[in-house]
């Protein structure tokens, strides 16, 4: 049985056992109370039959006194030959009484009684037999005769038909003035008699209430009114009831049979008592209602309470014991839970922070087992296991993703000699500081300002065992992005280590396999890393070697391409070339755009194309950036010192430039250095940087346009900006990209995309700029679409310092000017 | 006449009152009557003749003449035709004056033995018809013509409320005591009281308890009703209006009835209303008006004045068996008539 299930019984148990007693307690009330009410309505019924016997009676002597005056009456009873009476005045007085009977059907009886007791004229609807017609030892008949009364009432049992019956009798005293004169005394000549039937009081019987109303003389005997199987049934238990009792009005339980009555009683009359019985079964009917009622609510309350009392429980004891349950069984699961979900101040609250501590301690220790196994404990690196998950991971990645991926294989030259000559102790610390220094050239914790792209965030060093580590660069562009790093890892290794208070030179050997061109799988390029590792190893060490031996080529064209771009940046190799930009309309030139050029001392002058590349991969990109900037600044104020017409220097940026926080800073301080003014200034951004970060962007914009610079977005229609994102920045210039506007005349789809940004960019308010223009149909189209101004060898082709200030100085001299504004 | 019952003799008394006070100013006699029962034209010949007028007061039952007499005690009449039966009571009640008959000579000519058919009728009354009391019924409308007392009284299911019976103690008592064997006259209780039963048991079959008009509205006419008990005479009048009324003298026998003109005791013109019974018995007017109204005439000298065909109508002249089953009423002892009284009074009331 679950504490569930014992909570509910018990909480059952407690709430049912008032509930009962209370819904006992009221029914019990309530019954007494239905009882009480059956009586007093009992009563009530009794009562309404009294007045109706009164009423009855009542009427009865006032109808009697009314017959008995009728002159048919008088006449008859002042005929004194009987013969004459019966022959000539019986029928007319029959037909009279025939006629009050017909109104009063209960009239059964009327009948003239001589004075000597005589039945002379008896009226009766029905024949009825007669028991005598000598009615002077009658009871009425005395008592009216007897007591001088003018009229007399009687309850009796007719003797004629044995049924009970109220006798009115009436007195009739008259004097024959016809005989004997005005002066003639009255002499009684007899007694109208009314016998009536008790019937209103059978019909009262009947009432469909269920009470039984019987009807007995003073001594308790039944009248027998209506008589049926449970009247006389209940005639015997109340004659006896009432014999023995007096009081009568009281309630009380009689059994009749199997049956139970509620019996009262009352005098309705003399000799005449009213009794009305109530079947027990009838209330026990609404008792038993009232009992289902109760019953019922008291259900329904047990219910209601012990569900609320239930829930209250639950949510104090069982919702926390459960979650702790449900905790854990996650930590038996090896789920390890930092909250049980239960805040709270008692002793569960308490419970529940011990379990968490416990789970976290646990949490503590499995993760310290987890680190044990993936990691070297000497360095503290990832250990081969570590590593090669890594690897399979970093492969997988690449072979959805399409990348790059280069594994360095690094062993120590000397290791074993210092472990020889400094003992193992010195040999442990070599290899931690060789980790050291490992971890700050992969992470570039070391290299400050470098650009993020040097380090990427899977880059990791992990530790083999013994002196070799392997450096895992998950995603490469090419392959001789890994030589860059080894190049760093050597030199940081060739750096001396101080160890036990001298100094030791160790250098390093390192092979390096890339995927995907030295192995399709993880395997493959262990082994082969391996491989290109003792190779360099028997070149001598301190040098590090791509299993591909193709790539020891460009890798080390690469870095003297570096070395040289760094001199170059140092010495006075780079130049800068101007393209003039000619306003469209007037076909003056309005716009120079600074283009970065490399006077390679063996290779002749160089575009960007064949050295950018390796800027930006080793970080020089921003130190050529900058020299670009400040050197358009300084020739763009050269020339207006020399007085040549102003026209706005443009200025690329490089993606790794803009992305510099200081950025702005650096543009304003070299503006500054320059002494040129701002507006004509204007930096050109490429769409990917700007829309890179659209907040960042945003800022930096309007901070330069603060400064009073313009600002261009180059090559616009090659990256997915849209037009909200437009009209967000506060650009300047839009420069339609050249591969939309060499195709103009050809394709229209380019034609209508030209046509469109131009049409959007005016919207805008931007200055649109088409590069690239170098046909003449090219420069009609875009006139025509509405271009402000064109750039490109139609008009133009960069220009030597010297020949873009005779140009400028010139002005529109030059003959594609003219081609520009016709 | 359709008036029935009470409503007829409250009606009468008013008018009679009435009648009475003018009578003595302007000659006017008045006549308690039944209605049907004189030739129209032998009244205009006598107010002609003396210039007096004759005003009618209709019954249609001797029980209601009765009951009627007896509410005024016998005032407001002058002249009335009265059965034979109710001549002694009425005489003992004191509602009839003694008869002057030298003042009506025409009276001689009434046979003598109609004189003494009943108790004071030699003093109190001039005999006026005779006849009996028989069935009128609709040949038309029974299956079998009625031949005995039974027919009426114990009838076939199709007459249920199709006969009409007279409100009448002594006729209705004494053909039923007939029907069961007894005399019309039985003083036994239990006969009577058996009498009483077989009303009750013929109850469901009687239309009303009143006497059929003798004219076209008559419900033997209409054929609402297809038999009644009546009186020989007025049945012959309703066959002259519808000749399938057949009337019949049921075999257990009759009632033999005299009627007799009466003064009344408190009449004032007790001589104009013996001059007016003298007129009705000269034999031309007693032929005349006995030929109006189908009965037999008392009146020996009238007789001869009728013609051969209606002296040889066995309904108006019954045979000698007939009157031999047949029998008069005669007056019952006190309690033998309580008894009557009683068991016909639960029976028309």
């Amino acid at each position: 049985m679950s504490l569930r299930a014992k909570l509910v019984a018990l909480l059952i148990a407690c709430v049912s056992a008032p509930l009962v007693a209370a819904g006992w307690l009221g029914f019990s009330q309530l019954r007494e109370s239905i009882e009480r009410e059956a009586a007093t309505g009992a009563l009530d019924v009794l009562n309404q039959v009294q007045l109706r016997a009164m009423a009855h009676r009542e009427s009865m002597l006032a109808d009697v006194r009314l017959f008995a005056d009728s002159p048919l009456v008088r006449n008859y009873l002042l005929v004194e030959d009987e013969r004459d009476r019966y022959t000539l005045h019986a029928e007319g007085l029959l037909a009279l009484f025939a006629s009050y009977q017909r109104a009063r059907p209960d009239y059964y009886e009327i009948r003239l009684l001589l004075p000597d007791g005589y039945e002379d004229v008896r009226s009766t609807p029905r024949p009825m037999p007669n028991v005598t017609d000598e009615e002077g030892a009658s009871e009425l008949f005395r008592l009216i005769a007897d007591s001088g009364e003018e009229s007399v009432s009687l309850l009796r049992r007719n003797p004629d038909n044995g049924e009970p019956a109220l006798y009115v009798a009436q007195r009739i005293e008259l004097a024959d003035i016809a005989r004997f004169g005005a002066s003639a005394k009255p002499v009684l000549r007899g007694y109208l008699v009314v016998t009536s039937a008790l019937d209103f009081l059978a019909v009262e019987r009947r009432r469909g209430d269920g009470l039984e109303l019987l009807y007995t003389d003073a001594a308790g005997v039944s009248w027998g009114l209506g008589a049926n199987g449970v009247e006389r049934a209940l005639a015997g238990e109340v004659g006896a009831s009432t014999a023995a009792r007096g009081a009568r009005e009281a309630p009380r339980r009689i059994a009749v049979g199997d049956d139970e009555y509620l019996l009262v009683g009352r005098e309705l009359a003399p000799d005449l008592l009213g009794f009305a019985a109530l079947p027990a079964e009838r209330m026990h009917d609404a008792a038993g209602r009232l009992a289902g009622l109760v019953a019922l609510v008291t259900a329904i309350a047990i219910v209601i309470t012990a569900a609320l009392l239930f829930r209250v429980l639950s949510a104090l004891l069982l919702d926390p014991l459960h979650k702790l349950g449900r905790a854990a069984r996650a930590v038996g699961r090896g789920e390890l839970v930092e909250s049980v979900g239960i805040a709270r101040g008692d002793e569960i609250g308490e419970l529940a922070r011990h379990f968490e501590e416990m789970s976290g301690n646990l949490r503590q220790f499995r993760e310290r087992a987890h680190f044990l196994a993936h990691h070297d404990t000497l360095t503290g690196l990832p250990n081969r296991r570590l590593f090669r998950e890594q690897l399979d991971h970093a492969v997988a990645h690449a072979r959805r993703a399409g990348n790059g991926v280069a594994v360095l294989f690094i062993d120590l030259d000397d290791f074993k000699r210092v472990n020889d000559t400094l003992g193992h102790q010195a040999g442990d610390e070599l290899l931690q500081r060789t980790a050291e220094r490992m971890l700050e050239v992969v992470r570039g914790t070391d290299w400050v300002g470098r650009d993020a792209c040097e380090a990427h965030d899977g880059d990791s060093v992990a530790r083999l065992g013994g002196d070799e580590f392997i450096v895992l660069l998950p995603d490469i562009a090419v392959p001789t992005d890994a030589a860059a790093v080894a190049q760093r890892v050597l030199d940081a290794l060739s750096r001396p280590f101080p160890l036990g208070g001298h100094e030791f030179q160790v250098g390093a050997s390192v092979g390096i396999t890339t995927f995907p061109g030295d192995g399709a799988s993880a395997e493959e390029l262990v082994r082969n890393g391996d491989a290109a590792m003792y190779h360099a190893k028997s070149l001598g060490k301190g040098n590090y070697q791509f299993y591909d031996a193709n790539m020891n080529e460009a890798a080390r064209e690469r870095v003297r391409l570096e070395g040289a771009l760094r001199r170059a940046l140092r010495g006075d190799e780079l130049v800068l070339h101007y393209q003039p930009q000619y306003d469209v309309a007037s076909g003056e030139i309005v716009a120079f755009e600074a283009l970065v050029r490399w006077q390679h001392p063996e290779r002749g002058l160089l575009l960007p194309g064949s050295f950018i590349r390796v800027a930006e991969e080793s970080g020089l990109v921003r130190d050529l950036g900058q020299w670009v900037l400040d050197r358009a600044c300084r020739q763009a104020r050269e020339w207006r010192d020399a007085g040549l017409p102003p026209v706005r220097m443009c200025v690329n940026v490089s993606n790794v430039q803009f992305k510099d926080p200081h950025f702005g800073d650096t543009v304003e301080r070299t503006i500054a250095e320059s002494g040129l003014d701002p507006t004509s200034l204007e930096i050109e951004l490429t769409e990917t940087s700007v829309m890179e970060s659209e907040s960042r962007s945003k800022a930096l914009l309007s901070g330069l346009k603060r400064l009073g610079v313009t600002v261009a977005m180059d090559d616009f229609g090659t990256g997915h900006s849209s037009l909200a994102a437009l009209r967000r920045l506060p650009l300047d210039v839009l420069k339609i990209d050249r591969s939309f506007v060499r195709d103009i005349e050809i394709d229209s789809d380019d034609d209508a995309i030209v046509a469109a940004i131009v049409s959007m960019g005016r919207t805008l308010g931007l200055r649109l700029v088409a590069e690239g223009v170098e046909t003449h149909a090219q420069l009609e189209r875009i006139r025509a679409c509405g271009c402000h101004v064109a750039q490109g060898f139609l008009l133009a082709r960069p220009l030597t310092p010297q020949d873009a200030r005779a140009l400028l100085a010139g002005r529109n001299t030059a003959p594609a000017a003219q081609a520009a504004a016709g | 006449m359709k008036l029935s019952g009470l409503a007829v003799a409250a009606a009468v008394a008013l008018l009679a009152a009435a009648g009475a006070a003018r009578a003595s100013a302007g000659e006017e006699l008045v006549f308690f009557t039944w209605s049907e029962y004189i030739d129209p034209e032998v009244v205009a010949e006598f107010e002609s003749e003396t210039g007096a007028r004759v005003k009618f007061v209709y019954y249609e039952s001797d029980d209601l003449r009765t009951r009627t007499l007896a509410e005024s005690d016998g005032r407001g009449y002058d002249l009335m035709i009265v059965n034979g039966l109710n001549l002694a009571p009425y005489v003992r009640r004191g509602w009839l004056a003694p008869l002057a008959f030298d003042s009506m000579p025409n009276t001689a000519h009434v046979e003598p033995r109609w004189r003494d058919a009943f108790p004071d009728a030699r003093t109190h009354g001039t005999p006026f018809f005779w006849g009996t009391l028989g069935i009128a019924y609709r040949r038309d409308q029974l299956a079998t013509p009625p031949a005995a007392w039974r027919d009426l009284f114990e009838p076939a299911p199709d007459l249920r409320g199709r006969i009409v019976m007279m409100r009448s103690t002594r006729d209705l008592l004494g053909m039923a005591l007939k029907t069961l064997g007894f005399s019309a006259n039985s003083v036994a209780a239990d006969e009577i009281e058996r009498a009483g039963a077989l009303l009750l048991a013929q109850k469901p079959f009687v239309m009303s308890y009143s006497y059929v008009a003798l004219t076209e509205a008559s419900v033997l006419v209409t054929g609402k009703a297809a038999a009644a008990i009546m009186y020989s005479g007025d049945a012959l009048m309703l066959k002259d209006i519808d000749d399938r009324i057949e009337y019949v003298v049921p075999r257990e026998g009759s009632n033999l009835w005299v009627d007799y003109l009466a003064i009344a005791a408190s009449s004032p013109r007790k001589a104009l209303a013996a001059r007016f019974i003298d007129f009705l018995n000269r034999p031309e007017i007693a032929a005349r008006n006995a030929e109006y109204l189908h009965y037999a005439s008392p009146n020996a000298a009238a007789l001869a004045l009728l013609p051969e065909e209606f002296r040889r109508d066995p309904i108006v002249f019954p045979g000698a068996e007939v009157l031999e089953r047949s029998e008069a009423y005669r007056e019952l002892p006190p309690r033998a008539m309580k008894r009557a009284t009683a068991a016909v009074a639960r029976v028309v009331n």
